[in-house]
């Protein structure tokens, strides 16, 4: 694939995101006005796992379901829930749509045949500004949503920094682990190393420049 | 910059016009109004090479030292 093909794939890209993460947005705000329940989840861990004998049909042999995982599902129709949804939907979205658009602009300078330039290595630098911060983001948005949505969470539940556990009526609580994207983490410091490395180019490229 | 480029100098002793010059080194009118100006951070070996192959000097009749005056 040529650069110039690439950039074509890149403008279609970025505005097709970028219409996307609107009409997301867009539709999160607009169903409470419609009267339909949003649903949010949390993917959890039960801190007593249950087991259950499941019998195989024409066979006497048992085995055993262990049930460690499960999902906390919450409705409500909540405008608060919907906002925060929308808000979410466009801090994700718009580090998404930042991140195609410096790498646009990355491979427009690739095809002018001058890749080792400022802009480049500004557009390098922050794109793996956003990496590394898009998991962070993501991560902080559970703990957040959580304390935002579940009634008296402050009280139900123990803070522990890397989860929250739940704490249940019933004895077994529930922990909630956000899970953290370290591939994109790696591939953000990665995309820093290599921004640095442009920088150097683009230094090296004016030297080359201005000597005849 | 203390490095001063006589190219001008030169140019005028052999009566040889800038575009002549530039054509037959092989480089821009633009980059060689720039090197007669003192305007460049440097220049490479083989440039200078041409330069002195064309107008038939030594490096020492193209460039010259003046020590800056504090």
């Amino acid at each position: 694939m040529n650069t110039r093909t690439l950039h074509l794939l890149l403008t279609l890209t970025f505005w097709l995101v970028l219409t996307l993460v609107l009409l997301s947005a867009l539709f999160a705000l607009a169903l409470p006005l419609l009267d339909e329940q949003l649903l949010t989840s949390w993917q959890v861990q039960l801190a007593e796992t249950t087991k259950t004998e499941v019998i195989l049909a024409g066979s006497e042999t048992g085995l055993l379901l262990q049930t460690t995982q499960g999902e906390l599902l919450l409705e409500t129709s909540a405008f608060s829930l919907a906002l925060s949804r929308a808000l979410t939907i466009l801090l994700a979205g718009g580090m998404v749509s930042a991140i195609i658009y410096f790498l646009r602009q990355l491979v427009a300078d690739v095809s002018s045949g001058r890749p080792f330039s400022r802009r480049s290595a500004s557009a390098l630098q922050k794109t793996g500004y956003l990496l590394v911060t898009l998991p962070v983001v993501l991560f902080l948005e559970v703990f957040l949503r959580f304390y935002l949505f579940i009634p008296a969470a402050s009280h139900n539940s123990e803070f522990n920094f890397t989860h929250i556990r739940l704490l249940s009526g019933s004895g077994n609580d529930v922990l909630i682990y956000p899970g953290f994207n370290i591939t994109l983490l790696l591939a953000g410091c990665f995309v820093l190393v290599m921004a640095r490395a442009f920088y150097v180019g683009a230094q090296l490229q004016t030297d080359n420049d201005e000597i005849i | 910059m203390p490095i001063v480029v006589n190219l001008d100098v030169m140019l005028a002793r052999r009566k040889m016009k800038m575009k002549e010059l530039a054509d037959q080194v092989g480089i821009s009118q633009t980059n060689l109004s720039l090197l007669k100006n003192s305007h460049v951070r440097g220049i490479r070996f083989n440039t200078l090479e041409k330069l002195c192959q064309v107008l038939q000097c030594q490096p020492g009749d193209l460039l010259e030292y003046q020590e800056e005056k504090p």
